[in-house]
């Protein structure tokens, strides 16, 4: 999460939101959302669990 | 009979958090954003997740100067609440934890003012690099639980 933060700390194309699973469930459903952290780029689901920075700047600009 | 309250943190963990504060290089804004919930998850018994997350927020203002909190009804452009805009300097920049930070995840707002209240990023120069290539805008979203 701090990870996502800092990015868009520092870039103003970014934008980052922590979202709390269980206070949303709706939402989570719809992304389903089974273990966390989960990453969403733009709307879509792209991976579960914590990456290096490198990686997740890999894969959050694929 | 008034409902007593748990602390928000340990003494040592306040302490902590107080030297953090006191070090930020620039003020920081928690803007608090208030208005309809979704449906409690069970279990949340009488918790009032609004009331909870300025009572997190304000408490947290106390620990430094540099960090103040505001609260706001139905703002626009929160779909979610309540929800907490993390703002260096007043700004928007689009940090944002939506749902109410507690457990492990109160820490991970602390955490989060600590980095809006630096003047320079942690991030790697590589990673900066990238960033800066982006022509396009880009919204990260990132489902976390308390625990």
């Amino acid at each position: 999460m701090l990870l996502a933060f800092r990015c868009a700390l520092a870039s103003e194309r970014v934008a980052a939101t922590a979202i709390e699973a269980n206070e949303f469930p709706q939402l989570s459903q719809e992304l389903g959302v089974w273990s966390v952290p989960r990453i969403v780029v733009d709307g879509e689901p792209r991976w579960d669990g914590s990456v290096p920075e490198p990686e997740f700047l890999r894969r959050i600009l694929a | 009979m008034g409902v007593r309250r748990m602390a928000l943190l340990r003494a040592d963990e306040e302490t902590k958090v107080r030297e953090w504060f006191a070090a930020l290089g620039r003020p920081v804004e928690l803007f608090v954003a208030l208005g309809p919930e979704e449906t409690p998850r069970s279990g949340a018994g009488d918790v009032d997740f609004g009331d909870e997350m300025v009572r997190v927020c304000e408490g947290l203002a106390e620990l430094g100067d540099g960090v103040n909190c505001s609260v706001e009804q139905k703002p626009e452009g929160f779909p979610r609440f309540p929800a907490v805009s993390i703002r260096p300097e007043g700004r928007d920049v689009g940090v944002r934890y939506d749902g109410l930070p507690w457990g492990y995840e109160l820490g991970s707002l602390v955490g989060t003012v600590v980095e809006a209240g630096r003047e320079e990023t942690t991030l790697r120069l590589e990673s900066l690099a990238a960033l800066e290539e982006l022509d396009r805008d880009l919204r990260l979203e990132v489902f976390v639980t308390p625990t």
